[in-house]
């Protein structure tokens, strides 16, 4: 877009909002808390470039020959340890990346944790607004998740790491099995979309423990 | 013995109910006492109730013929006002303080029923009665005859008031499910459980333990009860195992699919969940739902009184009720001598043990006359059974009659796909043919297993074979020691020349005659014996009655049982309230709803909402003083186009599409010409289908080299998707193309009008430039606005007007729409709506979904020359079909009416004016209607046929339904700013 010359006012800055205003209930040992501060940007080889996409996924998620990142191995490192980005398959040939949102626009930051010439590699679009993220996490987290998720959660079917696309009450979600909380207690991350966060948070609610 | 137990007159010693739990009940107004343990059913009959219902057809007294869920006559209504609960049975409701229970099926008294005159009339209701009777007049049926037998006939009703019980569903997921608990059903899961499977073990009883709790016998040295309430207690201590009681597997579904209903509260919830439907999907499935009894046809063989001989077992041993203070037994297998025994042992008067069997060796218990060879031709008794006649003339008294004609395996879910049961002799019944639901393995009396210990071993063998089956190494576990009772059968089903009211299926009033007629008149096949008797339809699905209802018409036609065969069996396998299958899908939960992300300030700002899908978008916004949405609208419109308006349409589909050959796959995929599209430019695309009519419309913008991203219409949002990712994935996977859904990613406002330029330049960041010059018609960019927020901004207008899109990631949704109200302040800007949003587009002439309806074509709506046709693309073959081009073909006009203070309908036909009004005449319709506030007139567009040459025509808009016959005349669709001098501006 062309530029013109510098304009003499000033306009107003916007406030961001989360899908849910920040959501949290903790009740009977169980937790449900919006996460609110990741970005998160799909990604996709372009043709030909999958072999290439693979083998630095290999190496940053220690994932396996076929690209799918190997149970309780989603979450890379930085070289201090801290966690660096979650990779998520969402489809065939296709994943979402997730980081802590700095406040860099999500795709130059995707970029730099891909690499300059990987990145063009890829196709990748910010999902950051596009999905409400709820942690669900607790001693009665699956017994939440049997009410609306038509999957099977356990630990032997669900090991860390493992995500999955579902239908919950008639919305598409995206499951994915988190490290275990303290005590052993097992952690979900629930994703769907943000137009219709209100409705598929009150259909977790809507669930035990929360419900009754 | 405490006062509850004295009360109750036929409660005895011994049983599974808690004594120390005394529980108040009320049944037809009166008040009994029963104990925690019980079902209504033992109940009732504890306190001496045999009579509780009526029967369906000839209102003939009835009372408990069972003691589970195969139960035929004792049906009665639970709860009062909205929580009433009709044909329940009384031998599988668990008893709890307050129930309130009322008979059904009867006009006045049970015990003096009017409609009991059916009885008297039954000669003249047999089988076919409504087909031969109500034939004549026709116009009878539906005034007269029809309300007059519905009244008549039917179990029980509904309260008619919204259900105030809560119900939910879920998912459960393990290796193995186990239905049943009785011994098989216990070893099965024993063993599989300590092989490590994951396991679920389900049982439509509260008490589990199946009729180890029913029975006298011994495993391991203890009582069979003991010994099911250890096993439980051993598999309640294991991680991998959830037990569900009260839960019934009600169908055997594809994939290793169960459906399951859990009772959590029945009858009780006090506001918690009532019943929860299950989908339990399994790996393997271990059936051991046990066997059904069955009874002897003779005449008046259903007083109350008259039971079959196991579930007098069950009274006697599981719940410390004798069912009769004299009892008889007419049996034509060993099951009913171990009746006796219990009977016997438990201080029960046995009056005679009457087999139809005469060459057998039993002895029965001290002081019991026997009857070899014998047959009860008769009963006596009007409300309750008073004795027993038999075929040699003799008389027996008898207050309650044990009948045992065999055990049929309980088959119905191995029948669930399909399958059909073969004929085994040695049982005289049905057992599970080859063709079993995947993954199912039945064992025990399920699968013709009639005896203790080999159940318990056959059970044992089902669950070690499933671990196997499925990698585990089979845990090596000891048979519990137990003795194979005696079972041998004569197979016996009614009793020849007792056929006066000789009922087979209890709950239709179906009996032996009945069948002969239906063999007589033609319908002998086992199907059209049902349909036309009604054997074995309503609630309990003829599970006692539909094996000895084919083994006599197998009799009267002279075939075996098994050239006769069954009818087919499916689910549910118990009645499951609709309530269960919509669980929590009701009221605010019914479906889920989307909202925009200016939703929390549209609705501050009192708009009023429509639901467009799950979206609910602003239709308009009212102000003070405004008192019917037309000033609203007119006002937003005429706001909009004098100064500068805002909407939200953020519910446009938005995809993002990259990829080297981007270019190429939206060329393909658009019926006019993308190849060429330049960066920082946006194109009007139309997509056809493949069969050339036209799917839907929007625009794409390219935003770089390989990158674009293509809005659609609200409605066809996903199915747009849809369709691209068929033809990126199917159609031509060798495109480097990648889609993705942006719709949720940005909040998208049209800012439109005179002012538009002005106010957003009040909100772009220094050095952004949208002149007309920097940023023409059509042009789109990225955009920082508002101090650094990267936008993405788009000079498209749906409105006819100066117009942009901008559109903000969704967290700034909110703030956008505040800030550009802010923004627009001085020059009066006004947020609109839906409404004013299509009165726009109808005064330019834009198509929207009821122009492009699936129905119709580029060339109809004036964009043929869109269609390119020096390239490929989706559609553009079958656009070409003669039909499709034809000279007279319909083609989009707009329409006033010729009195413009007339109003429009949509959907309205044009006819000729002079011509009739019928559908020959028919020239083209109305596809949608505004009063434009501009033209002060109602406007429209609409397809007639070679609409371009008629502009200036008079027709009549015609709308039977809307009662409206007016003069339009037709003429461009443009109604304002045909040259589009104003958007571009």
């Amino acid at each position: 877009m062309a530029k013109s010359a510098p304009m003499s006012k000033t306009p107003p800055s916007l406030t961001a909002q989360s899908p849910l205003g920040g959501y949290e209930m903790i009740t009977g040992g169980t937790s449900l808390i919006e996460i609110t501060s990741l970005s998160m940007v799909s990604v996709a080889p372009l043709a030909g470039s999958q072999t290439a996409f693979q083998t630095a996924m290999a190496k940053l998620f220690k994932t396996g020959k076929n690209g799918s990142p190997k149970p309780k191995a989603t979450m890379a490192l930085d070289r201090s340890g801290k966690p660096r980005c979650i990779l998520m398959p969402s489809a065939q040939n296709h994943w979402f990346l997730c980081f802590d949102d700095d406040g860099t626009n999500p795709i130059d930051a995707a970029k730099a944790l891909l690499g300059k010439s990987l990145s063009k590699q890829m196709a990748m679009t910010d999902q950051s607004d596009s999905w409400v993220i709820l942690a669900l996490s607790g001693f009665y987290s699956r017994q939440t998740l049997a009410r609306i998720c038509p999957i099977d959660c356990s630990a032997s079917a669900m090991p860390i790491g493992t995500t999955a696309r579902a239908s919950m009450e008639h919305l598409g979600a995206i499951i994915t099995r988190r490290p275990d909380e303290g005590d052993h207690q097992p952690c979900f991350w629930l994703l769907s979309a943000r137009s219709s966060a209100a409705s598929f948070l009150h259909a977790i609610i809507g669930s035990p423990p929360f419900r009754n | 013995m405490s006062a509850a137990s004295l009360s109750q007159k036929n409660r005895i010693t011994g049983g599974l109910v808690d004594r120390n739990q005394p529980l108040g009940f009320r049944f037809d107004g009166q008040h009994y006492t029963g104990f925690a343990g019980d079902t209504l059913a033992s109940a009732l009959l504890a306190n001496n109730v045999r009579l509780v219902g009526r029967s369906f057809k000839y209102h003939r007294p009835r009372g408990i013929l069972t003691a589970g869920s195969e139960e035929p006559s004792a049906l009665v209504t639970i709860g009062d006002g909205a929580h009433q609960d009709p044909n329940s049975r009384a031998t599988t409701a668990e008893l709890f303080d307050g129930i309130s229970a009322k008979s059904q099926t009867k006009m006045g008294l049970l015990s003096f029923d009017l409609m009991a005159v059916n009885d008297f009339l039954s000669p003249l209701l047999g089988a076919g009665f409504y087909y031969k009777t109500f034939m004549w007049p026709a116009a009878f049926w539906e005034k007269i005859y029809e309300p007059i037998i519905r009244k008549a006939a039917g179990l029980g009703s509904l309260s008619g008031l919204a259900d105030p019980d809560q119900y939910d569903k879920g998912y459960l997921h393990c290796d193995l499910l186990v239905i049943g608990s009785g011994p098989s059903g216990l070893m099965a899961a024993l063993a599989a459980a300590k092989s490590g499977l994951q396991i679920i073990l389900a049982d439509e009883d509260f008490c589990l333990g199946g009729r180890l709790n029913a029975e006298r016998q011994e495993i391991d040295g203890m009582e069979s009860a003991s010994f099911a309430e250890s096993s439980l207690a051993k598999l309640a201590a294991m991680d991998n195992v959830r037990i569900m009681s009260k839960t019934t597997i009600f169908g055997a579904f594809d994939h290793g699919c169960y459906g399951a209903l859990e009772r959590v509260n029945e009858h009780n919830a006090n506001g918690s969940i009532r019943q929860i439907f299950w989908h339990i999907r399994s790996q393997r499935c271990i059936l051991a739902a046990g066997a059904t009894e069955r009874p002897i046809a003779f005449s008046n063989n259903d007083r109350p009184g008259v039971m079959l001989a196991g579930a007098v077992r069950t009274y006697v041993n599981r719940f410390g009720v004798a069912p009769g203070k004299r009892v008889a037994i007419f049996t034509n297998n060993d099951d009913g001598w171990a009746t006796a025994q219990d009977l016997h042992a438990a201080g029960v008067e046995v009056t005679a043990i009457i087999d139809s069997r005469t060459d057998i060796a039993k002895t029965p218990p001290t002081g019991v006359p026997t009857v070899l060879g014998g047959q009860i031709v008769n009963t006596t008794g009007r409300l309750g059974l008073r004795s027993v006649t038999l075929n040699n003339g003799t008389h027996i008294p008898a207050d309650c009659l044990a009948v045992s004609g065999g055990w049929s395996p309980t088959v119905h879910l191995t029948c669930h796909q399909r399958g059909h049961p073969v004929w085994n002799d040695a049982i005289a019944g049905f057992v599970p043919g080859g063709n079993l639901p995947d993954g199912m393995i039945v064992t025990g009396a399920a699968n013709g297993v009639m005896t203790l210990a080999s159940c318990l071993q056959s059970g044992l063998k089902a669950g070690q074979q499933a671990a196997h089956d499925l990698g585990f190494k089979p845990a090596v576990i000891k048979p519990p020691r137990a003795a194979d009772e005696s079972f041998a059968i004569q197979p016996f089903w009614h009793v020849k020349g007792s056929d006066k009211k000789a009922f087979v299926d209890f709950q239709n009033d179906v009996g032996v005659k009945d069948i002969k007629q239906s063999h007589r008149e033609g319908f002998r096949s086992v199907e059209h014996l049902k349909r036309y008797t009604t054997l074995g339809m309503a609630t309990d699905q003829g599970k006692i009655a539909n094996i000895p209802g084919l083994a006599i018409l197998a009799d009267i036609s002279g075939k075996t049982i098994a050239e006769t065969g069954t009818t087919i069996f499916r689910p549910p396998y118990t009645p499951v309230p609709i309530a269960a299958f919509a669980g929590r899908s009701r009221g605010k939960d019914f479906r889920p709803t989307r909202l925009t992300p200016s939703h929390k300030w549209a609705s501050a700002k009192g708009a009023v909402f429509v639901e467009t899908g799950a979206w609910l978008r602003a239709q308009w916004y009212p102000k003070t003083g405004e008192t019917e949405w037309r000033q609203s609208v007119d006002r937003e419109v005429l706001a909009t186009r004098a100064s500068v308006g805002i909407c939200d349409v953020t519910t446009l589909g938005k995809i993002d599409i990259q990829g080297h050959d981007a270019a190429a796959f939206l060329n393909y995929v658009y019926a006019n010409g993308f190849a060429k599209l330049p960066i920082g430019k946006t194109r009007y695309g139309l997509m056809l289908r493949e069969d050339g009519m036209v799917m839907d419309d929007g625009t794409t913008a390219r935003l770089g080299e390989t990158h674009y991203v293509m809005t659609t219409t609200t409605a066809n949002a996903v199915g747009v998707f849809r369709h691209l990712e068929f033809c990126r994935q199917c159609l031509w996977p060798e495109l480097d193309v990648q889609l993705i859904s942006i719709t949720e990613q940005y909040a998208q406002y049209a800012v439109a009008g005179p002012n538009a330029r002005h106010l957003l330049e009040k909100l772009i960041d220094s050095g952004e430039d949208i002149s007309n010059e920097a940023f023409p018609f059509m042009a789109c960019g990225e955009i920082s606005i508002c101090g650094g927020v990267k936008a993405r901004l788009f000079r498209i207008s749906f409105s006819g007007e100066l117009a942009f899109e901008i559109a903000v990631p969704s967290r700034y949704g909110d703030a956008m729409i505040r800030a550009l109200m802010t923004a627009g302040e001085e020059f009066g800007v006004t947020p609109y709506g839906t409404e004013a949003l299509g009165v726009m587009r109808i005064e330019k002439g834009h198509v929207a979904g009821n122009e492009l309806n699936g129905q119709t074509t580029a060339r109809q709506m004036g964009l043929g020359r869109m269609v390119s046709q020096s390239k490929d693309s989706i559609g553009l073959v079958l656009s070409r079909r003669p039909e499709l081009v034809r000279d007279d073909d319909y083609e989009l006009i707009g329409l006033k009416p010729v009195n413009s203070d007339q109003p429009l309908i949509a959907g309205s036909h044009f006819i000729g004016i002079g011509a009739s009004t019928v559908a020959e005449n028919d020239e083209g319709w109305v596809t949608s209607i505004a009063y434009s506030p501009h033209l002060k007139s109602a406007i429209g567009l609409g397809y007639i046929r070679r609409g371009n040459s008629r502009h200036g025509d008079i027709v009549r808009a015609v709308n039977l339904l809307g009662g409206q016959d007016i003069k339009v005349e037709l003429c461009s669709p443009h109604f304002i700013d045909p040259e589009g001098t104003r958007l571009h501006g």
